[in-house]
């Protein structure tokens, strides 16, 4: 009756310890992987006009006459790191 | 103390303290899988079967040891210190490509097409773009200033893969929806190191894009000491944006600190219209999209540049194939 008793009280007793376990290992998981971020935010632009309809507006002339979009020049460089690290978010 | 050890014993107070403590578990479980896994698709593996051949260990002499060449060395590239960066090296993702249902062996080549589109002063212009594999077999990835430039988004925006002087074997697909990393909205001028677009089309007649021409297996946050394979369409002189053009010598990268970021360079003669053009990486006889033409510049004449491809662009990526 006492070693049944005394396995009772043990019981709740283990629970608490591994529950404590637990707690610890998830805040450690939590702070590990929280360091990510959130994602970049995204602009989005909904296209009004229908596929159909700009399908059609693409002749095969428009398509031969329509002109190259500029190329940016640019001239601020500076040679970087060959391996550059994970950007922080 | 006799109250407290009839609480202790209770039989329901057992069971809930149990219940609590599964029901506990079980978020940990859930919030620590969901962590460990985000949504990003599983890098692939490569495996390489190493011949156990015992004349190999025989191979490597103390004298061989000492003088064999730091691999970096040998690529070239470590005389610039800078460079060398061993410490938080980044964690790189690959996703193979999805091939066309016909089975075209000219496949990932099939991917790559031209961008035709107008700006907000009626203009038709031209750049370059690729179908890349993706949930909703829909995005086209492409330069951001093919997307949205000046302060506008473009409008008629149509890909049309494997053009050809005015023949599109598969057909066009026009966009129904635009995007573009926020940073590049707000981007200072001449700020093109998150130069990232994206279209997501709708269906033709045909079907969707990628079952037709399949999709470009993609790849971010890479080495960029490593060959680039650049297509496009230039139309600025000398070419004529007829015909799909490349810089296929593989190429090895280099990397510049540009606006606040990373871009890339890689010696290449393309011109205005191959904006947006995929550069590839191959890996285990898979190509990888890895970054596109996207801007040159008078310091280096010859040179193509992209925008380092890092989680930005795999962020932009990843609302393109939801949406």
């Amino acid at each position: 009756m006492m070693s049944r008793q005394h396995r009772l009280i043990q019981l709740p007793l283990v629970g608490t310890i591994l529950l404590c376990l637990l707690v610890g290992a998830y805040l450690v998981v939590w702070k590990r992987f929280s360091k990510a971020g959130p994602a970049a935010p995204i602009s989005k632009h909904r296209v009004d006009t229908k596929a159909d309809e700009t399908l059609k507006y693409w002749t095969k002339d428009k398509m031969r006459d329509a002109k190259p979009a500029d190329m940016p020049n640019v001239t601020a460089l500076k040679r970087g790191k060959e391996h550059p690290r994970r950007p922080r978010v | 103390m006799p109250q407290l050890h009839r609480f202790i014993l209770h039989p329901l107070t057992n069971k809930v303290f149990l219940c609590l403590l599964a029901g506990a578990y079980l978020v940990y479980l859930v919030a620590f899988v969901h962590l460990l896994s985000p949504a990003l698709p599983a890098p692939s593996i490569i495996e390489h079967a190493v011949d156990a051949n015992p004349n190999v260990v025989k191979y490597w002499t103390v004298a061989s040891m000492r003088d064999a060449i730091d691999a970096d060395q040998q690529i070239g590239n470590a005389a610039n210190p800078t460079q060398a960066s061993n410490d938080n090296p980044v964690k790189g993702v690959q996703q193979e490509g999805q091939p066309p249902r016909n089975g075209d062996p000219s496949y990932p080549l099939t991917t790559v097409g031209k961008v035709f589109f107008s700006n907000d002063a009626g203009q038709n212009l031209v750049c370059s773009g690729t179908a890349i594999a993706s949930l909703n077999q829909s995005v086209v990835d492409t330069a951001g200033h093919c997307i949205y430039w000046n302060g506008g988004w473009v409008k008629n925006l149509i890909f049309c893969p494997l053009y050809d002087n005015g023949n599109t074997p598969y057909g066009c697909w026009a966009a129904r929806d635009l995007e573009v990393p926020a940073d590049w909205i707000g981007a200072k001028p001449n700020d093109f190191h998150h130069d990232f677009g994206m279209a997501i089309v709708s269906a033709n007649n045909e079907g969707v894009l990628t079952d037709l021409v399949g999709g470009a297996g993609w790849a971010y946050n890479q080495p960029v000491n490593q060959p680039f394979y650049a297509y496009g369409y230039p139309a600025g002189y000398p070419f004529d944006g007829q015909t799909r053009q490349s810089c296929d010598e593989g190429s090895s990268g280099k990397s510049w600190q540009h606006g606040g970021g990373t871009v890339v360079s890689i010696p290449c003669n393309m011109t205005g219209g191959s904006s947006g053009g995929p550069w590839f990486i191959k890996s285990g006889g898979n190509w990888y999209l890895d970054g596109h033409n996207d801007f040159i510049s008078s310091l280096q004449p010859g040179h193509m540049f992209s925008p380092y491809y890092d989680d930005t662009w795999y962020a932009l990526y990843d609302k393109a194939q939801h949406t």
